[in-house]
């Protein structure tokens, strides 16, 4: 464990405690309960670990338009987060998911993943949080209910997600000595790739992300051609199996909705 | 650093992780329990793309991009299911559900009384249509 203090370029060892423990805080006070949630304190305290956190884990950074565009995209998808754990209003919750969803959007285009960022929007933003609203607003109840002005044990939930998110950040951290050499491996298989001959149907797999000059793979326009050639080629039978699971998706939905007999009144 | 490397989207998702975690324990409405399974399932499928990106390889993309198949069944289904659930117990609260656990743990009740709703202002009182209300006189008629 003691190992862990000089590891790697990345200084965020245990220095990490201090604000996920901050924001973990912020969050247990904002919880709903009974007797109010302590807003101004917890939100302070919330905005503060997600600050200090982004702080210790950017390290010094150095302001380019992909590090600032990170940092904007990650912020917003950590605060919808937090309002999505912590608003007493389901649907206020609800849309709260959409926030995430158009930061974790931005992020997958940060990573070079441009269909998937439409994807996302389109299926979670626009179908899936559209039947959830439509489901909150049939079984509407009047605040404060039982099922959104309580919490079960938030201490010890908030004491769990706090444990959660620092052993992932050590186990990161220790890795991340290793993450040059990681990188620089990738460099290599990445200029083997771009010497090989380009033939129009070439097989898919190693490096297809594009490369700008220094060989590190840039942005790239076309990654959505080659994922589908990807989809298509090697995950073909997947593709048909997941057509299948949506079918009997839909079978079941309607067979479980079903009204059966002297139900009750919706 | 100059530009956002493999450990920073990966913290991200951690921390997308821990909250959809702490949600879904912590809260009680069903649905929003449900919601916090998707934001756990976001920080994984962002590990995903992340990975994707720096080993130079789209398996994780197609892999995201079943992830999201699978994520409109499970909410077609929890739809479903927590509609049913609805109308048996008229209520959201998973708490309402705890006969389903083991015989030996004893229930879980709740102590402390709810607040009181916050009073709402009445709505205004409208004469009904088609009568009209009464109107002052004019004084001065010509």
């Amino acid at each position: 464990m003691l190992g862990m203090m000089e590891a790697g370029a990345y200084p965020w060892s245990w220095w990490v405690l201090g604000p996920i423990s901050l924001g973990f805080l912020g969050i247990y006070l904002l919880l709903p309960r009974p007797d109010g949630q302590r807003t101004a304190t917890g939100s302070l305290l919330g905005v503060l670990g997600i600050a200090g956190l982004m702080a210790l884990v950017l390290g010094g950074v150095i302001a380019n338009v992909e590090s600032l565009t990170f940092c904007v995209f990650s912020g917003v998808a950590c605060l919808g987060a937090g309002f999505l754990v912590t608003l007493e209003n389901p649907a206020r919750a609800a849309l709260a998911f959409v926030v995430v969803i158009l930061g974790v959007a931005g992020l997958f285009l940060l990573a070079a993943a441009p269909f998937l960022m439409g994807a996302n929007i389109i299926v979670y933003a626009g179908a899936i949080i559209v039947t959830f609203l439509f489901v909150l607003m049939l079984a509407q109840q009047h605040l404060p209910s039982d099922a959104d002005s309580r919490s079960r044990e938030p201490l010890l939930a908030c004491i769990c997600g706090a444990g959660s998110v620092l052993i992932i950040l050590l186990a990161i951290g220790e890795d991340a000595g290793r993450t040059e050499s990681y990188q620089e491996g990738f460099e290599a298989r990445a200029l083997v790739a771009t010497r090989a001959p380009v033939a129009p149907f070439r097989r898919v797999g190693e490096s297809d992300l594009r490369l700008n000059q220094g060989g590190v793979p840039a942005m790239p326009a076309d990654n959505t051609a080659f994922l589908g050639a990807t989809l298509y080629g090697r995950h073909l039978v997947a593709v048909e199996l997941a057509a299948v699971l949506l079918v009997v998706a839909t079978l079941g939905a309607i067979a479980v909705a079903q009204r059966t007999g002297a139900g009750g009144a919706l | 650093m100059v530009s956002p490397d493999l450990p920073h989207f990966l913290a991200v998702s951690a921390v997308l992780f821990s909250l959809g975690l702490v949600g879904f324990i912590a809260r009680r409405n069903l649905i929003i329990m449900f919601l916090s399974v998707e934001l756990m399932v976001q920080g994984v499928a962002l590990n995903f793309v992340a990975f994707a990106r720096f080993r130079g390889n789209l398996d994780g993309q197609a892999f995201v991009l079943f992830l999201l198949t699978i994520a409109a069944c499970e909410a077609a289904l929890a739809l479903a299911l927590i509609l049913a659930m609805y109308r048996t117990r008229s209520s959201l609260d998973v708490s309402l559900w705890q006969d389903l656990r083991e015989e030996d743990l004893e229930q879980v009740t709740d102590d402390e009384p709810l607040p009181l709703a916050p009073a709402t202002a009445p709505l205004p009182q409208l004469p009904l249509a088609g009568i009209a209300p009464a109107k002052p006189e004019e004084p001065n008629r010509v």
